[in-house]
């Protein structure tokens, strides 16, 4: 039953990285990634269950934290083309 | 019996998830326009995250791992939204527009701040 629900969350994730690759323009690119940031903490979530191990708990934190930060940044970025205004 | 009701939740919740998360995928590769991508990206990926994080947090060993499971799920429902806003305002300002609109409201708010 583990491994569907593995296999469901790492084949939407192929899906959103095949989003990511085709993308026409720039926006699409980072709303692919800001997809596939969620979709790979959940699935670290379930690794830490897979695993029994609590180390992939504050890995998938971070993760969470750096992709959000991430995308901010990118969005901000991408609206002005400059960082600091 | 009763050692068998909660892996039956959690598994049930785990699998509901992966579903809007498979729906949320399939929206993003099929939607023709960044802003439905957008809502194909928010709501369904949010309550996708939601379910699975809450039915792994139901599987969990002790409640220190459970409590970290439920800080990830309030994070992710607190940033997934916020990081959206800032993906469709900065689309708007830069010039990318929802194609066949009828209806604009935002656009005079726009006309209407100073140039910077």
């Amino acid at each position: 039953m583990i491994s569907l629900i593995l296999g469901g969350l790492l084949f939407s994730a192929a899906i959103a990285f095949c989003r990511l690759i085709l993308g026409p323009t720039v926006p699409d690119r980072i709303v692919a990634a800001g997809t596939l940031s969620i979709i790979l903490t959940t699935t670290l979530v379930v690794l830490s269950i897979v695993f029994r191990n609590n180390l992939f708990l504050d890995v998938a934190l971070a993760f969470a934290l750096l992709a959000f930060v991430d995308i901010l940044i990118m969005a901000k970025y991408f609206e002005h083309g400059e960082l600091h205004r | 019996m009763t050692g068998h009701v909660i892996p039956v939740i959690s598994y049930t919740l785990m699998l509901l998830g992966v579903f809007f998360s498979l729906a949320s995928a399939i929206g993003i590769i099929r939607f023709p326009d960044v802003y439905t991508r957008l809502h194909a990206s928010t709501k369904s990926l949010t309550g996708g995250a939601l379910f699975v994080l809450c039915g792994a947090a139901l599987q969990s060993d002790s409640w220190q791992s459970a409590a970290k499971m439920i800080l990830i799920a309030g994070f992710l429902l607190a940033t997934n939204p916020i990081s959206s806003h800032a993906i469709a305002r900065a689309c708007y300002r830069h010039g990318i527009r929802p194609e066949p609109s009828h209806v604009d409201h935002y656009a005079k708010t726009v006309e209407k701040e100073p140039p910077r």
